[in-house]
């Protein structure tokens, strides 16, 4: 199933940590409007989804072939997860060449935050999608984790493929390349499961659920 | 009156023995009895309104049971059911959502769930429901859907509940405000919310609905928040926990009150009890003025408000490109003009898709679909032809505003009778077939039978803006006054907000932004509250801020302070930073601090000072950059500084080139480096960076570019015979990549140093697959380069 995010302004504090600053000020204020507003224009945010059971005692995803998670991290993230959602997000390849033009034009540190903005609009889009995704079971009182994804932890890459296919993520235009790395350059894909509202951890950062310490993108 | 609805039909349900793979809607012909005795149940325990069980009779939901054909029969019959056991109870018919959302969110086309919901409501009013209750709908675009089909098929009244989260919003982030504003002028009879939150959460919601519509609030909290213990769903509130909250509710605005999951008829009962003896809260006056809005936005107009700039650029008129590109189908253009213009200050966006020759209505469609998902001020539908208009409000998830109507018999009548349908706002514009009405008063005269018009057609004044009409002051010297005494009359004759565009009075004149400003001043102090303008034209924005503290909209300032204080400290800076020091000192640390433009100026300087352009380029720019290099090394700057510094290096290199004398040699280079992100990576950002820091510090870069095959790098080092070759890897899955690489340029003869780097890429990683050099960044790169090539 998609969904397209609406996404009205870019996190201008991200974009500029994801280009490599905690401090929005390295950049002149106009500067940072003009380069997500031109972000703004080119992203196309779209979404999907899947819905799986979950046995969590194994780790499995009841898909149609079910697929055992292997990894413990990621196990560890869904413990108690009664079902799960598979998904993939991206914000479309047209803002790739944005990017690429500025550097080109040795505007670099512009061309930077264009790839910052990009990531920040990525971002937006999936912690969007999963406000909407958390609704779903809420009534029958179970509330959605935050999302993981290859990569994180022990989850290797290598699983990014049987990722993307659970998620469908081809019906939002993601493929993978033959080094596993996903197309648009800007997408993500995920898990999430539903669990007991009590005791569950809220949705937030997600730097809290990798124990990649060292991450130099890491919140908190 | 207050009266109180029902409880909970589902775990009800479940309770008599449905189970989750029976459609719990079809119970109402499969098991009407034990619905009935629900019904029953309810009633006893006072509930003044009976929901029917068809909360998921949509034609979509029901096709999860193959019963998709049975919508009307499944709806009619659970209709039946309710009216049968309601024994002087009203029957509500229940309607949640349709199952899929509506683009463009979601892949529904708003037509058809408008037509799903219509087959539902068509049984409910078979069976004989008295109202219909849309409920737990979390996107205001569905609700108009279900709302507008029912004004299609049915009498019925509406009430309309949407779900908000615990952020006041709905997750699709419609405020309860804004809700209430788009419900009440589509034609609701109450409005309000159910589910998602407990009564607590809700008080301060229905308090906002209460303060934004005279229409009766319902509201229908959860017995608390839910929570999952031993397999099954706990809510948490007893009936004497939500009991103890009718009364806050009530004092909110609430005249309608019931429960949503896990209330049962004893919940009823107890908030029964404590709501028979309340009285419905008095409600505070509405705020004066024209409400418009968005999805997620209210923005009033008139009545006390600051004004309001319309901006009037999405509009194809005399704008060749622009027209262009619309028939083109594309929509950046006018994209970047919605962001530019509310970025400027613009409350409200005017939309006109005005280009000769083309479909109108299809591309006002997508226009509104399309900038209504990038920005959040409201629209104003601009257009005399009442199928764009159609097309415009229909797709729009807001109340918008219809620019204009004037009096034209037939035209303005069909327009009104638009605007009413989709409950959208009009301005009136003081134009009659007996030609341009000159004076204030003939204005007036034609306003008063637009007005009557609107009346007829189902509008209120709260609907109606005025158009002062401009006409320009080279053609008729009295015109801009008499816009200014329209102005005044409109204020003492009907009060309603105002509006116009400006620009037109300076035609024909020269300087016209200096007759623009002068006019938009005095229209604004004789009552003008939304001008219509380019918000980012010269003075535009700047001029309005200042006429709200001389208006008094802005008290002391306070706003122009915080906007206009600061830059005066900021424009101060460079001054200060530039002060004192020769010009190399100067040069340098104009480089450090990313100034561009000045690194450029006073590389030329230095020129003309007599330095020689390679005293200038070692003592002054690589020196720069070198200690910014030490700055990130030890985490004193960052990434962005670093290329800052980079861009004003480079900066200030091209103007050394420009002004080199002709028998000066050129910079000496410090060697060649080739540069490529391995086979299979496709993210090249990080070399990228690497490349520009290296050519900036004298060395010839050769850039492969990104997912460069072994055999090709290698060939690349045979022909250009490099000084080094630099090699980036992005992700585990890349890096056997550049371990082949690597070996490859090991087997050649003379092969020069090999350097590797990249976010996975680690230094024992590094000397395992046999690399000469790591890097953990780029500023470590460039510095590795040069001592490595002994410079």
């Amino acid at each position: 199933m998609r969904y397209f995010p609406r996404l009205t302004a870019i996190d201008e504090q991200e974009a500029v940590r994801y280009a490599g600053a905690p401090d929005k000020s390295v950049y002149a204020p106009a500067v940072v409007a003009a380069v997500c507003r031109e972000v703004l224009l080119l992203i196309e945010p779209a979404a999907c989804w899947e819905e799986y059971g979950y046995r969590a005692d194994e780790g499995l995803v009841l898909s149609e072939i079910a697929y055992a998670l292997p990894s413990c991290d990621v196990a560890r993230h869904l413990a108690g997860a009664e079902r799960v959602a598979v998904l993939a997000v991206t914000v479309g390849e047209a803002v790739e060449s944005f990017s690429r033009r500025l550097f080109a034009e040795g505007r670099y540190s512009e061309a930077l935050l264009a790839e910052g903005a990009a990531s920040a609009a990525v971002e937006q889009a999936a912690d969007q999608f999963c406000a909407h995704l958390e609704q779903r079971y809420r009534k029958q009182g179970l509330a959605l984790t935050s999302r993981y994804s290859p990569g994180y932890g022990d989850w290797q890459l290598a699983e990014q493929p049987a990722v993307l296919a659970l998620a469908k993520g081809d019906s939002i235009g993601i493929s993978l390349t033959s080094s596993l790395m996903l197309t648009p350059k800007k997408s993500i894909t995920a898990i999430a499961g539903w669990r007991q509202a009590q005791g569950a951890a809220p949705r937030g950062s997600n730097c809290a659920a990798c124990n990649k310490l060292d991450c130099t993108m890491r919140k908190g | 009156m207050l009266k109180i609805f029902d409880g909970a039909m589902g775990t009800m349900l479940q309770a008599s023995g449905l189970t989750n793979r029976e459609c719990p809607e079809y119970y109402a012909i499969s098991h009407p009895d034990i619905v009935a005795d629900i019904h029953r149940q309810y009633r006893l325990a006072g509930a003044d309104i009976l929901e029917t069980n068809t909360f998921g009779a949509s034609p979509l939901k029901l096709a999860h049971f193959g019963l998709a054909d049975d919508t009307e029969k499944i709806n009619a019959a659970a209709a039946k059911v309710a009216r049968q056991a309601a024994a002087g109870a009203l029957v509500a018919g229940s309607i949640g959502p349709s199952g899929r959302l509506l683009a463009p969110l979601g892949e529904q086309d708003f037509d058809e769930a408008v037509e799903g919901f219509a087959r539902q409501i068509k049984g409910l009013e078979q069976g004989g429901v008295d109202f219909l209750l849309v409920e737990t709908i979390i996107d205001l675009q569905e609700m108009r859907a279900a709302l507008l089909a029912a004004k299609s098929v049915t009498r019925l009244p509406v009430f309309c509940q949407l779900s908000f989260d615990d952020n006041g919003r709905t997750v699709t982030g419609t405020d309860p405000e804004t809700a209430a504003c788009v419900l009440t002028a589509l034609g609701a009879a109450a409005v309000g919310m159910n589910c998602s939150l407990g009564p607590e959460q809700l008080v301060p919601l229905v308090r906002k609905m209460a303060q934004a519509t005279h229409l009766p609030i319902t509201v229908q909290p959860n017995a608390g928040m839910p929570y999952l213990a031993d397999g099954k769903t706990v809510f948490p509130m007893s009936p004497d926990d939500m009991a103890k909250w009718v009364p806050a509710l009530v004092e909110a605005g609430a005249t309608y009150l019931g429960g949503c999951c896990g209330t049962t008829p004893a919940h009823i009962q107890a908030m029964k009890s404590v709501l028979s003896g309340l009285r419905p809260a008095a409600r505070s006056p509405l705020p004066g003025g024209v409400a418009l809005t968005s999805r997620t936005r209210t923005v009033r107009i008139g009545a006390g408000q600051p004004p309001a700039m319309i901006g009037e650029r999405i509009n194809p008129t005399g704008r060749k490109a622009m027209q262009g590109q619309l028939k083109e189908g594309n929509l950046q253009e006018i994209k970047r003009e919605a962001l530019l213009q509310t970025e400027a200050g613009a409350a409200l966006l005017d939309v006109n898709m005005g280009v000769p020759g083309i479909d109108q209505r299809a591309l006002m469609r997508r226009a509104v679909a399309e900038l209504s998902m990038l920005v959040e001020a409201p629209f104003s539908i601009d257009t005399n032809d009442p199928e764009t208009l159609e097309a415009g409000l229909r797709y729009y998830p807001g109340r918008a505003l219809v620019n204009s109507v004037s009096d034209k018999p037939g035209l303005t009548e069909e327009l009104l009778r638009i605007a009413k349908k989709y409950g959208a706002a009009v301005i009136c514009l003081p134009l009659s077939e007996t030609g341009l009405p000159k004076s204030a008063e003939e204005r007036v005269a034609v306003i008063r039978t637009i007005q009557a018009k609107a009346h007829a057609a189902g509008l209120s004044d709260s609907d109606l803006v005025l158009d002062a009409l401009v006409l320009t002051a080279a053609s008729d010297g009295d015109a801009p006054q008499e816009v200014l005494r329209t102005l005044r009359l409109y204020r003492a004759t009907f009060g309603f907000p105002t509006t116009m565009g400006l620009s037109n009075v300076s035609f024909g004149l020269p300087r016209r932004d200096l007759i623009n400003a002068s006019f938009y001043m005095l229209c604004l102090a004789n009552g003008l509250d939304a001008p219509i303008i380019n918000p980012y034209a010269p003075l535009v924005r700047e001029l309005l801020d200042a006429a709200n503290v001389i208006l008094g909209a802005d008290k002391q300032g306070v706003a122009f302070s915080q906007r206009y204080g600061n830059v005066a400290v900021e424009a101060a800076k460079p001054v200060a930073a530039g002060a004192g020091g020769d010009v190399l000192t100067e040069l340098a640390n104009a480089v450090r601090t990313g100034e561009k433009e000045r690194a450029a100026a006073l590389a030329k300087e230095a020129v003309a000072a007599g330095y020689k352009p390679s005293d200038i380029a070692t003592k002054s720019l690589a020196d720069a950059m070198g200690k910014v290099g030490e700055a990130f090394g030890a985490g004193r700057c960052y990434l962005p500084q670093v290329m800052l510094a980079a861009e004003a290096m480079r900066a200030a290199f091209q103007c050394l080139k420009e002004n080199l004398p002709a028998d000066e040699a050129a910079f000496q280079k410090i060697g060649t480096v080739v540069l490529a992100t391995v086979e299979g990576d496709i993210h090249d950002l990080g070399k990228n960076i690497v490349a520009a820091l290296l050519e900036n510090q004298g060395f010839d870069v050769i850039d492969l570019g990104k997912d460069v095959a072994a055999d090709a790098v290698a060939q690349a080092v045979a022909d250009s015979k490099p000084d080094l070759v630099g090699l980036c890897a992005l992700m585990t899955t890349t890096l056997p990549a550049m371990e082949e690489t690597v070996a490859k340029l090991r087997q050649m003869k003379d092969a020069p140093p090999v350097m590797v780097g990249g976010a996975v890429v680690t230094a024992e990683y590094a000397a395992e697959i046999g690399a000469d050099l790591y890097a953990a960044d780029g500023v470590a790169a460039v510095r590795l380069a040069k001592e490595r090539l002994g410079r």
